[in-house]
């Protein structure tokens, strides 16, 4: 199996993650594209550290899976503030600090 | 070890057929077994009815779930309704497939390992396939849009997510001893005296681990997911007939496939006294089964024991249990192998020593959190409170 | 051939799944979906060799990071807050944004792949020839990095490339094709991972390790509540 099959099909879902994020307004779904996102780049690291034979690729994956966990936590944290404070998520009407 | 194709294939496929239908079959003796075992502990006789000494009930209480109505209310969302249940089961299924139940028969010259699949990440697999058990007790009390299911669903989905880490940090001490992910090394280099291993070595670990099982397989005294008292059913309030029959069966599943993998990690596996390489090639591989299936009974029996001997745990203990006690100790205990290990070289150190650390631990925990303690205990409510705090 | 039919049925379903995550309406729904998705990620590891990274992905991404999304979900209860789908010149307007980039990114990624990485018909060709200097490069960086035990850890690669040129001279293309067919399906191996993590991404390691434990203080203070003794 090629390595560009790989890369299409990282660049596929990378691709769904960037649409979800842009026309959905509920914060959590935005927040799953972006783990999509960092999970296609995920696919893309380990074929292409194994096209060259490199096992780097796979412990990349595993900071990017330990900053995921990180930025889930913080995240999911925020989303919970602030729908105590707001009552709501949608993105739409989180807009307070706008000018 | 390498097996021609086709050996390979048929020994397979007759290995999961066998481990499947040990495993139901396990299940209704279980059911058997609760309902007795329970009966001694409170002094009745149990179900005698049904056949001799009422061996048939299981399948009574079978045909039972079968004829009942199956029910699927209206306000449910239908879709992960319908799958909660099957999500449930499979866990339990294909955790099996990397468990070694025996040693290896000789059959016509091939040497076929009593494994379904030995794969080098083994422990981990098992692991994966575990933190996935929570799926289906989420969804299903998710989907049934009830307020006693969406409460057990949520205190089960924290109690799992709580005592996870607790079953993966147990097992790191013995991973790094035995310098290995297979579990069939594992069982193998634990070697075949009962001295030799890994409870012993890494008894506090050991009793994490079994702690953590019961609170994954939602048992009492960790049953605060479906506590019949205050929640109804929990989150299998809305399942009936048969869909509730696969939430029953997968909770001795779970029992099963945990208690197998605690005797491969901690309890030797299909070792007893070299009794396991008595007889020829076919024999020795026999009796190793039934040595292996000797012990996941008594780890069985020790499930429903306790069942029937502990209370349920308020909310707070248990997170308290979790948090404060259970993870400290084996995050110390990780520690402490480690460094004995790398200075002693010798199990019988880090044996001691483990001991020594995990009550010091528990000294020291105990006193912060009896002079830390707040008056009022803090309740699931004011943990689950906030969004109606929040319109006020 | 294992590998054609593993990244068929997984590609096609991370893909399928991935769509349903941005198109479901309830997000209880889409984050099952998101969780297919992560599995059929676990398969394409699996079918790239990386069984280690497969395991971690489901236990850290199943198993851990979608059980909090559908608790704070379920918690907060977000079923009852869908917005009725409208489509508007907005939504449009992304989705072609989206298929342009993603026109893009697949244009670069097969360009830059024609300009570097050997293809498999030419490295699988010529039975008995003698191999390129590129594929000799790569399988002595892939025999390196295998080799990569205590007593190398500090050196670098370079040296041992020419090094074992000598003997890695003589292989057959078939050969050399088995031989990196062999080394890398142990690069997903735990041992080597392990190795490679606790030597040449020690610091790495560890500035994880702060990261973690800042997000860990960060959501503490966030969802902390005032309460009124502590407020003094």
């Amino acid at each position: 199996m090629a390595l560009q099959y790989y890369l299409i099909l990282s660049a596929l879902l990378f691709t769904i993650g960037v649409i979800g994020v842009l026309i959905r307004r509920n914060a959590i779904i935005i927040f799953m594209c972006i783990e999509l996102m960092l999970n296609a780049a995920n696919l893309a690291f380990v074929a292409i550290g194994r096209e060259l034979g490199d096992a780097s690729g796979q412990i990349f994956v595993f900071f990017v899976m330990t900053v995921a966990a990180a930025e889930v936590a913080i995240g999911l944290a925020i989303i919970v503030s602030v729908f105590r404070h707001r009552e709501t998520i949608n993105i739409d009407e989180i807009n307070t600090m706008k000018g | 070890m390498d097996l021609p194709f086709h050996v390979l294939i048929i020994s397979s496929l007759i290995k999961i057929v066998v481990v499947v239908h040990i495993l139901l079959i396990g299940v209704m003796a279980m059911i058997l077994a609760e309902r007795k075992v329970s009966g001694w502990i409170q002094d009745r006789h149990g179900p005698n009815r049904v056949g001799p000494w009422g061996i048939l009930q299981p399948i009574a209480d079978g045909i039972k779930f079968l004829l009942k109505e199956d029910l699927v209310p209206d306000h449910v969302d239908k879709p992960i309704y319908l799958l909660a249940p099957a999500i449930i089961l499979v866990p339990a299924l294909v955790t099996c497939g990397v468990v070694p139940f025996g040693s290896s028969i000789t059959i016509s010259g091939y040497e076929i390992p009593l494994q379904i699949a030995d794969i080098n990440i083994g422990i981990l697999y098992v692991l994966a396939i575990t933190s996935l058990g929570v799926y289906g007790v989420v969804l299903g009390a998710w989907a049934s849009n009830n307020k006693y299911s969406l409460l057990g669903g949520l205190r089960s989905s924290a109690q799992m997510i709580s005592y996870e880490l607790t079953l993966g940090l147990s097992i790191i001490g013995v991973l790094m001893l035995s310098g290995s992910l297979s579990l069939r090394d594992i069982a193998i280099q634990q070697g075949s005296y009962p001295w030799t291993w890994n409870f012993l070595i890494h008894f506090p670990a050991f009793l994490a681990f079994t702690t953590a099982a019961f609170a994954e397989t939602n048992r009492l005294p960790f049953d605060l997911a479906e506590a019949e008292q205050e929640l109804v059913g929990g989150y299998h309030t809305e399942y009936s007939s048969m869909k509730f029959a696969m939430y029953f069966m997968a909770e001795y599943m779970h029992m099963i496939v945990g208690s197998a993998v605690a005797v491969t990690l901690f309890l030797g596996g299909w070792h007893f006294f070299g009794l396991e390489t008595v007889g020829g090639p076919f024999w020795s591989g026999v009796i190793s089964f039934g040595i292996f299936f000797a012990k996941t009974a008594f780890f069985l029996f020790v499930f429903i024991w306790v069942r029937w001997t502990l209370p349920r745990f308020r909310y707070d203990q248990l997170m308290n249990l979790g948090w404060k006690f259970l993870l400290p100790i084996v995050i110390t205990t990780i520690v402490v192998t480690a460094t004995v290990w790398a200075f002693t070289q010798s199990k019988v150190w880090v044996g001691i020593l483990n001991v020594v650390a995990a009550f010091i631990v528990v000294a020291i925990v105990s006193t912060t959190v009896v002079m830390t303690r707040k008056l009022e205990p803090v309740e699931e409510r004011d943990i689950l409170s906030f969004t109606e705090e929040s319109s006020s | 051939m294992a590998e054609q039919i593993l990244f068929t049925v997984f590609g096609i379903l991370a893909v399928g799944s991935a769509i349903c995550v941005i198109t479901f309406k309830n997000p209880i729904h889409s984050a099952l979906a998101l969780v297919l998705t992560f599995f059929s990620l676990a398969g394409l590891f699996v079918s790239l060799g990386a069984y280690f990274v497969a395991a971690v992905q489901v236990i850290v991404y199943a198993g851990a990071i979608m059980v909090l999304f559908l608790f704070v979900i379920m918690l907060l209860n977000l079923g009852r807050l869908q917005t009725p789908r409208q489509i508007s010149k907005a939504k449009v307007f992304a989705v072609i944004l989206g298929i342009v980039l993603a026109a893009e990114a697949i244009y670069i990624g097969l360009k830059v792949y024609e300009g570097t990485a050997v293809s498999p018909a030419q490295r699988g060709s010529e039975v008995g020839a003698v191999i390129t200097s590129e594929q000799l490069n790569q399988i002595a960086a892939i025999e390196s990095a295998y080799r990569l035990d205590r007593s190398e850890i500090n050196s670098d690669y370079v040296p041992q490339i020419t090094s074992q040129k000598s003997n890695v001279d003589t292989l057959s293309a078939d050969e050399a094709d088995r031989l990196i067919k062999k080394l890398q399906g142990e690069m997903g191996n735990p041992d080597r991972i392990g190795t490679i993590l606790f030597t040449k991404f020690l610091l790495p390691f560890e500035v994880t390790s702060l990261i973690l434990l800042a997000a860990l203080i960060g959501v503490i203070v966030l969802v902390k509540r005032e309460t009124p003794n502590s407020a003094a």
